[in-house]
């Protein structure tokens, strides 16, 4: 029942999940690979010289005081823990200058990073001259190691970098407000992710002042959100498009589901259709087939901002975009928005073919009982258009009120 | 100062069991049962060692005796749900299905539980010493006979499965489970339950583990056909450019006419070509080691590896007897053919993107001569 024992077990712990967060960076994170995987080398080069230094502690003669810990191998736990020092500094740093670069783009941001460097130089200074003159971590009487009062300066920079660190997060969790209320569904949970993500830094000041392993942890767990958070992503986002695909249109309506019958009979599910994609692909190669679908896709997500629906990619060339809260003049109004946009971007790429899409919407009302047979009657009334090759959208508000007649006879 | 870093590893445990519960239930997916269960037992464990941690026992023994009752039984219960969860995942789930089956298992555990259940009475399983913590009674052999007994069954069954399988790909991943038996055997049958929580800590890493290949076969692997969708395609296309790539071979297949397929016989006629063409490609794969993928509506890929061209040209020759074969057998009045262009992978000078134009234009060509041969006889 000592504390090195469970200390060395939390941080075993923590070594494990940091090589795999490590793992998972490497294999499945295409953007800013080598930057998340520096945070999580050096924190493993955290949790390792704790471990080292408290192997080298000798337990038996441990005082209540917490400052005090004797040893017999003095040089590495003095090396240990100005390491564990410095680290404990450079981490929040490093995190402050990463966030520098997603949060802003301007010149101003290398001067920016070379004012904010100096606090950290300092420490590095501080810690190298601490064989030399002890100020920030001394050596005892009884060959312990305690904190000297310059300890005191790599608190304050810890503050320093935290304190950015939280303000930058809190930008980009702003800036990012739409994408994450919709992976977190519930008001809780985005809360929850709040916490998360700026919990480490409210940590890490305390960590230096207490003696166990509490940064370590604080980060493993943000850590193992966000691997959750872009699994989800991995799961739920078309490759090729950036727009939500299958699973994710099957979470949508199962949530659709969910709601009150009045509110799914104002729902409306609208398909779009890219007129002749096969023959794209067939005399331009599909390369050239990629590059109509990704400009579509963009298209259609600023028509989804604009009109706050969602949009998913339902196939090979074909999209749905939901709209709760409408009627059937707003669902129109889209289609026709939708055609507005493509002709001006037709006119804008001068592309040799032909490029438009059919539109078409149903109504999400009570003959659909389950998500499955609303996607099938999407599917069939898409298949419909295509045979009759209308874009006239009115023609398919007739259709598909002449289906509710057919399927009611049934 | 000991017990705050005790906790520490207690609370550290249940967040991150906590996180990957609700990772689970965001996918509302109703595949990964007895994995959720597993992650509750864990985290349920994790909360009553804190309790039992906080309780002083000097006073409410009786509180306590109920609670190390909880913790043996919940403890007891993860060989059984591990056993669950790697049968799902290795591909024996149906043998749960066959209810002998599940009784044999069930039987050892309502034994264990009638015995934890009788501790606080006759110490069976467990007594109190004179401390009020908790050691070994006179038949906790039979508890640990029991978890060994199931890891026993949960490695005896990889073993099989690795046997019966040639691809190495998948026999890795078994393998992987066959690791994870055996930390979690050794864990669970060489270590205290009562004083350490190795087997909590352990379980929790390998949780993490299973939940990041959980969803694989959403992301790597097309619905409709089985095959591997265009993201591994791309992945395994990616790392074959970056190492030695003589002697591999890309071709492309595309189904003639699909477009007209689908209008003239409908999207469910369609559907069936390419999953017949699916078909085809799975019986290769069982005697050839090729890579083969969907990678759009109707376009199909294979990376393969040949000594020759002749043996790559005899493999796409049966590959287009096998797909008339079973073209014969599903569709009965549709002549199904496919078109196929070939380019070889080595070469110095060849980007990824290069590569897929030119099998590209192959098959794009393959198709023209045959769309004109079939004019010229008309």
């Amino acid at each position: 029942m000592n504390v090195t024992y469970y200390a060395i077990e939390i941080d075993y712990t923590c070594i494990a999940i940091y090589c795999i967060i490590g793992f998972y960076i490497l294999k499945n994170i295409d953007k800013r690979k080598w930057i998340l995987f520096c945070i999580d080398f050096l924190l493993i080069l955290l949790v390792f010289s704790d471990v080292v230094m408290r192997k080298t502690l000798d337990d038996t003669c441990y005082f209540v005081t917490l400052d005090i810990n004797c040893n017999s191998l003095l040089p590495y736990t003095l090396f240990c823990y100005s390491l564990k020092t410095i680290l404990s500094v450079m981490v929040p740093f490093v995190i402050c200058i990463f966030s520098y670069f997603v949060v802003s783009s301007s010149n101003l941001r290398y001067i920016k990073f070379v004012v904010i460097s100096l606090p950290f130089l300092y420490i590095c200074y501080d810690v190298i001259r601490i064989p030399v003159n002890g100020y920030v971590l001394m050596i005892a009487y009884n060959d312990g190691v305690i904190r000297n009062v310059f300890y005191v300066d790599s608190l304050l920079a810890t503050l320093f970098y935290c304190g950015i660190c939280i303000m930058n997060t809190v930008r980009i969790i702003n800036a990012n407000k739409e994408i994450l209320k919709e992976i977190t569904y519930y008001r809780i949970e985005f809360l929850f992710m709040c916490i998360i993500c700026i919990a480490p830094f409210l940590i890490v000041p305390l960590s230096l002042m207490f003696f166990g392993p509490l940064m370590p942890v604080a980060f493993a767990v943000t850590f193992v959100f966000l691997m959750t958070l872009s699994q989800h992503l991995r799961i739920c986002v078309d490759a090729l498009t950036s727009t939500n695909n299958l699973n994710e249109l099957r979470r949508n309506l199962d949530n659709l589901l969910q709601l009150s019958e009045k509110e799914r009979r104002n729902a409306f599910l609208i398909f779009i259709d890219v007129n002749n994609f096969k023959s794209i692909n067939d005399n331009f190669g599909h390369y050239e087939g990629d590059v109509v679908l990704i400009q579509i896709a963009r298209l259609l997500r600023r028509v989804a901002l604009e009109f706050n629906c969602f949009l998913c990619r339902y196939g090979g060339d074909e999209f749905i975009i939901i709209k709760k809260n409408a009627n059937v003049e707003k669902a129109a109004s889209i289609c026709k928005f939708i055609d507005s946009q493509l002709l001006r971007l037709k006119e804008l790429t001068l592309v040799p073919y032909e490029l438009s899409v059919s539109t078409g919407f149903v109504r999400f009302d009570k003959r659909f009982s389950s998500t499955q047979e609303f996607i099938d009657a999407a599917d069939k009334l898409m298949y419909e258009t295509k045979r009759s090759s209308k874009k006239d959208f009115s023609q398919f508000v007739k259709m598909s009120k002449s289906m509710k007649k057919t399927e009611a006879v049934h | 100062m000991w017990l705050t870093l005790r906790i520490e590893v207690f609370v550290f445990v249940f967040l991150l069991l906590f996180i990957i519960i609700r990772a689970v239930l965001r996918e509302h997916s109703s595949l990964n049962k007895q994995f959720l269960l597993l992650c509750y037992d864990l985290s349920l464990l994790s909360i009553i060692k804190v309790i039992a941690l906080i309780l002083p026992f000097s006073s409410y023994i009786w509180l306590h005796y109920i609670v190390i009752c909880i913790e043996i039984s919940l403890w007891l219960f993860v060989p059984y749900l591990f056993l669950k969860v790697t049968f799902e995942r290795i591909g024996f789930s149906n043998l749960f299905e066959n209810t002998s089956f599940r009784y044999l298992l069930s039987v050892p555990l309502e034994i264990s539980m009638m015995l934890i259940a009788l501790s606080p009475f006759y110490g069976f399983a467990f007594t109190l010493n004179l401390f009020g913590e908790p050691i070994y009674g006179d038949f906790f052999v039979v508890l640990q006979s029991i978890i060994v007994l199931f890891y026993f069954i949960t490695f005896f069954a990889c073993v099989i499965k690795i046997v019966r399988l040639n691809n190495f790909g998948e026999q890795f991943a078994i393998i992987e489970f066959l690791f994870y038996t055996v930390i979690m055997f050794v864990f669970q049958v060489f270590y205290n339950p009562f004083i350490n929580s190795y087997l909590l800590v352990a379980a929790t890493i390998i949780v993490i583990l299973v939940f990041i290949n959980l969803h694989d076969n959403k992301i790597f692997i097309d619905a409709l056909t089985g095959l591997n969708n265009r993201n591994r395609f791309m992945r395994y296309l990616d790392s074959v450019m970056s190492s030695s790539r003589t002697n591999f071979y890309l071709t492309y297949v595309d189904i003639d006419d699909f477009k007209k397929i689908n209008d003239n016989y409908g999207h469910i006629t369609g559907d069936l070509a390419l999953r017949t063409v699916a078909e085809g490609m799975h019986d290769l794969s069982l005697t050839t080691n090729a890579f083969f993928a969907r990678i759009g509506g109707d376009e199909f890929a294979i990376i393969s590896e040949h000594e020759s061209e002749s043996d790559l040209k005899n493999m796409l020759l049966a590959l287009e007897q096998i797909v008339h074969q079973k073209a014969l057998a599903n569709m009965h009045n549709l002549d199904l053919s496919i078109s196929l262009g070939t380019t070889e992978l080595g070469g110095i000078d060849k980007t990824m993107s290069e590569v897929i134009k030119i099998a590209d234009r192959k098959m794009y060509l393959q198709k023209k001569r045959k769309k004109n041969h079939r004019r010229a006889y008309d």
